[in-house]
């Protein structure tokens, strides 16, 4: 029966209890809300147009990696490879995609290359370290939160010395080729006088595929399966070590993604590319529900936590709070979203 | 990957969801507290790095404040060049048309006198 139906026919008590459990339950979304609130009316320019468009893009440059990262935390584990990944790439794809005749030239005597062949490369780059970690998951049994942060020291170390090959001893990347930072954060569309950047569409674009394998593909489906009981899964006939492996290559991928549109974003590329993106990751995440018992999640929780994380540390930004002040109120999110969330697990069983 | 039977989850069982719910309030509480408080005592603090030249104090701003230009530095035999946001002096510090939006370091930059 409906929702209507079922609250009419609870009695006093049930009400109270699930007014009571509904609170508590949203009651993180309750206080990000009405800080929103409370900081626009500190400073009426938070929900301006250009403020607005600069939360949309940081949103939809969050939105990648984080989808990737649900689908880590859909199996139950996590990846801690992810920011050193999109840093990597990000790196990587700067340095392929520099302007002919900028004077600190990684590689000077490389032809332009086509956008298309770069974006295969940081896919590929990221879909490798993302088999490495799904596969020594999957094979050996081994935790999601060693392997990767094994891959992510590893590919760290690999960025630092992909640094110093060529012309570039170890300073940031940058004069990027105008036709790579056109593509990403050039704009057609513009909300009053501010413009969108493209990245915000290609943003989207990913989003909408990463539904349809979430809720229409078999992998999908299998990917929850596996998330909320392996052996359930593995006794229908889910090939479970496929399955964890190919959810992190499509981490990899998301990864990589993230990377080659923040090298252009950014514009200045640097070994600190990418430093602890996976916290804001799982943070949103968590704060969308993605439960860290596994094998639930949406789609749209996870686009509902970053957007809300991006609106409250711009918020904060507001308020003239340093960024590395930001840490403790980050750190006091991931705690209260764990909470609620072993709250709901502990409630169903 | 993490059975049902892990650690984790047979502790958890153990766990009452009072004290799930205590440790809710008291976090969302703590954030409702620490936030005022931050922004209170918070700000951002523009760097002045000199690069060699005379020392040139730092500037305390809340958000959206306009950074004041210091007076020039001055370095024997060197001409001031202007601050920038970077040592290799790729981009220049608008004075006039920005805003303070984060703790920064600028540079001087100098040339050698003619």
């Amino acid at each position: 029966m409906s929702f209507i139906q079922r609250y009419k026919e609870m009695d006093k008590a049930q009400r109270a209890n699930y007014r009571k459990e509904f609170f508590i339950n949203n009651s993180l979304y309750i206080f990000l809300i009405a800080a929103v609130f409370a900081i626009q009316i500190i400073s009426p320019h938070f929900l301006s147009g250009p403020s607005i468009v600069n939360i949309i893009s940081l949103s939809a440059a969050n939105l990648p990696i984080a989808l990737g990262i649900a689908g880590a935390i859909i199996l139950s584990g996590t990846d801690l490879s992810a920011g050193r990944i999109v840093g990597f790439v990000a790196c990587v794809s700067a340095s392929l995609l520099q302007a002919t005749g900028y004077p600190n030239k990684m590689f000077p005597n490389m032809p332009t290359m086509s956008l298309v062949v770069v974006f295969i490369i940081a896919i590929a780059i990221g879909a490798l370290v993302g088999f490495i970690n799904g596969f020594c998951t999957a094979k050996f049994h081994l935790h999601p939160f060693i392997v990767t942060l094994s891959t992510q020291l590893i590919v760290y170390g690999a960025l630092l010395m992909y640094l110093t090959i060529g012309n570039n001893n170890g300073q940031s990347i940058s004069g990027l080729d105008p036709s790579y930072t056109g593509f990403i954060t050039g704009s057609v569309l513009s909300l009053g006088n501010t413009p969108i950047p493209n990245f915000v569409w290609y943003s989207l674009i990913i989003t909408a595929i990463m539904w349809f394998i979430w809720n229409k593909t078999a992998f999908g489906k299998n990917m929850f399966a596996v998330g909320s009981n392996p052996d359930a899964a593995n006794v229908s006939g889910v090939n479970v070590k496929r399955v964890i492996t190919l959810v992190f290559v499509l981490a990899g991928v998301m990864y990589g993604i993230t990377g080659f549109i923040e090298a252009a974003r950014i514009g200045s590329n640097s070994a600190a590319t990418g430093l602890n993106y996976e916290l804001d990751a799982i943070a949103a995440s968590v704060i969308g529900g993605v439960s860290f018992v596994g094998g639930i999640g949406k789609i749209r929780g996870v686009i509902m936590g970053v957007v809300l994380l991006r609106l409250i540390f711009v918020g904060l930004t507001f308020l003239s709070i340093d960024a590395n002040m930001q840490y403790i109120i980050k750190g006091l999110i991931i705690l209260v979203a764990c909470a609620i969330d072993m709250r709901k697990y502990l409630v169903r069983k | 990957m993490s059975s049902k039977n892990s650690i984790f989850s047979s502790a958890a069982s153990h766990i009452p969801i009072k004290l799930l719910d205590v440790m809710i309030i008291v976090g969302i509480l703590a954030m409702a507290l620490l936030i005022p408080f931050l922004s209170a005592k918070g700000g951002f603090t523009i760097t002045f790095d000199s690069t060699g030249g005379t020392e040139v104090s730092s500037q305390k701003l809340r958000y959206g404040d306009a950074v004041a230009e210091p007076e020039a530095p001055t370095r024997e035999n060197y001409v001031f060049d202007g601050w920038y946001y970077d040592s290799e002096g790729k981009q220049k510090f608008d004075f006039e048309n920005t805003q303070a939006e984060k703790s920064l370091t600028l540079f001087a930059l100098w040339s050698e006198e003619e």
